[in-house]
């Protein structure tokens, strides 16, 4: 085996390698690889602090 | 290196050591180095071309392995039939299983991008007229490229004429309506397409919207019950069930009919037992498997790189927030040539064909033929500039990979084609055209790509790719002894 070919090799794991690293980011970011990712906290988000909360809870009780 | 004679001895992985002259050398790297700027060179540009490089760059290795593994349908069948020797079939059917393998894998994780062909009996006759045109053109889609960038004029006319040849078809109206059956043409009508596509002129639109779309879509999973995505599925239906057992069986169908005799004798020279037992038997079917090594490396690569090539172009997607590369296209300012649906050609994997007829399409377009007004490039592929088309990309790579690995085996030559060649190159590159377009793929895409991924539509069209092989190689025989018993009568001894 010589260095031309291995050269040749190189390059191109090099390129290839890049690229599969440039995929991955946004594969892991929606949980299609590694099953994580936002996905587990997507829901309802809300901007009411807790106090609030309690109150609507509260008022439900009375009824 | 030697200094004196400029040469360099390079061994690749499972054959002999080559002396190379420097000047091949020097244009290996002339090769990669051209892809490596032209990647960096539109990166720096726009990072939407990262999505082409991808292409670029698996269709490279695509190239590198199929020059390697000598990676033809046609030589493996006109071997096969004509003088007996199944190395590169059986080798083929190897690579086809590994393949597999790594299919499943990434099926499994649901990052395929792969989907199912409709299965018919249209998928057998297609096959089989394009397994008649390989072995009349000397080259499949996939061993044409490859020896392409080997310098082979013969193959760069079959390219030149499956592209043309497809382009036409799949565009031919006028009295090829009157071949239409009624059933179709009312089905396609019923499909609601765009206007804009007509589809009730066009045997081929016809044909697509009228029958085959009709023909039911499914897989080896899918059949018994299960998902694609789910482990049993993916393994046991689409890799088991689907590939590893028909493809023992055929192969086993090749021991006894070609291998078996060539291992009973070799066995009775040194001196073997008299009697040949079962264990015997497994012996040989596992020698004649390992007598294609190298094939069988190139579709085990093949399979890897594929399936690499998958899951880089899911991510890419996901990135960009695209399904298809057209949306790239139009955001980069590029939207002529794309298709009614905002798509063009983009598998994301190993497809031959499509983009062959892209190209001829594109320039037909550009000299004043309305090419947009059928379903095959106006509805589903496009025909984008080749110079910003993601699967010309891969395509004009393989070839440069190809010419890379011939260059540093001291197996690059350019030969010039006899018109005798040449004739049945055009001959055999226009029936592999026109089943390339009934089958929806060629020998690459109909069969290697949907046998690996669990789709029985692949084995339907492999089925008629062998029968019209064996018919065209008979035909082939037929003709030379023919040919040269006229030569011979014409000799005054």
């Amino acid at each position: 085996m010589t260095s031309s070919f291995w050269k040749v090799i190189l390059v191109v794991v090099g390129f290839s390698g890049f690229l599969m690293g440039y995929a991955v980011p946004p594969l892991l970011e929606v949980g299609m690889i590694g099953g994580g990712g936002e996905g587990r906290d997507v829901g309802i988000k809300s901007d009411v602090d807790e106090e609030m909360e309690e109150y609507y809870r509260d008022l439900l009780k009375d009824n | 290196m030697s200094s004196a004679t400029n040469v360099e001895t390079i061994a690749l992985p499972g054959a002999e050591a080559t002396a190379v002259p420097r000047r091949n050398i020097l244009w290996a790297y002339g090769i990669v180095g051209l892809f490596a700027l032209i990647s960096l060179g539109t990166f720096a540009y726009n990072e939407y071309y990262t999505y082409l490089s991808v292409y670029l760059w698996f269709g490279f290795i695509y190239g590198v392995c199929l020059q390697y593994g000598r990676f033809c349908f046609s030589s493996a069948f006109r071997d096969l039939f004509a003088v007996g020797v199944p190395r590169m079939a059986v080798g083929i059917m190897i690579a086809t299983v590994l393949f597999a393998l790594v299919g499943a894998f990434v099926t499994a994780t649901g990052l395929s991008t792969f989907h199912p062909a409709p299965t018919s009996f249209h998928s057998v006759v297609a096959g089989f007229i394009f397994g008649v045109g390989m072995v009349f053109a000397g080259g499949c889609a996939s061993g044409s490229l490859y020896k392409a960038g080997e310098g082979n004029g013969v193959a760069v006319i079959v390219i030149l004429s499956i592209s043309v040849t497809q382009a036409i078809f799949a565009d031919v109206g006028g009295w090829t309506n009157h071949l239409v059956p009624q059933a179709w043409h009312e089905s396609a009508l019923s499909k609601g397409l765009p206007e804009v596509i007509n589809v009730s002129d066009g045997w081929v639109d016809q044909y697509l919207a009228g029958y085959v779309w009709n023909q039911p879509v499914t897989t080896y999973a899918q059949i018994m019950g299960w998902s694609n995505e789910s482990v049993a599925g993916a393994f046991l239906g689409n890799l088991m069930v689907g590939v590893v057992l028909p493809a023992a069986a055929l192969l086993a169908v090749v021991y006894v009919f070609w291998s078996r005799r060539g291992f009973k004798n070799k066995r009775a020279k040194a001196g073997g037992q008299a009697d040949f037992t079962f264990k015997d038997e497994l012996a040989g079917y596992w020698t004649m498997i390992l007598a294609s090594k190298r094939t069988a490396i190139a579709g085990l690569v093949l399979g890897i790189a594929a399936g690499l090539h998958m899951f880089v172009i899911q991510g890419l997607r996901v990135k960009f927030g695209v399904k298809n590369a057209g949306t790239l296209l139009e955001r980069m300012g590029f939207d002529f040539g794309i298709s009614v649906n905002g798509t063009v050609f983009d598998p994301g994997y190993w497809y031959v064909t499509t983009q062959e007829a892209q190209w001829v399409g594109w320039v037909l377009q550009k000299l004043g033929t309305e090419n947009m007004d059928n379903i095959y490039f106006g509805f589903v592929n496009g025909i984008p500039n080749p110079a910003i088309n993601p699967a010309d990309w891969m395509s004009l790579a393989l070839i440069g990979g190809a010419a890379v690995m011939a260059l540093l085996h001291n197996e690059f030559k350019f030969k010039k084609p006899t018109l005798e060649l040449a004739t049945w190159a055009m001959i055999g590159g226009a029936l592999m055209g026109i089943g390339s377009r009934l089958g929806l793929g060629c020998n690459v895409g109909a069969f290697f790509v949907r046998v690996s991924q669990g789709d029985p539509s692949g084995w339907l069209f492999g089925f008629g790719m062998i029968g019209g092989a064996y018919i065209g190689v008979k035909f082939f025989n037929w003709w030379t002894e023919r040919k040269m018993a006229k030569e011979f009568a014409a000799c005054d001894f």
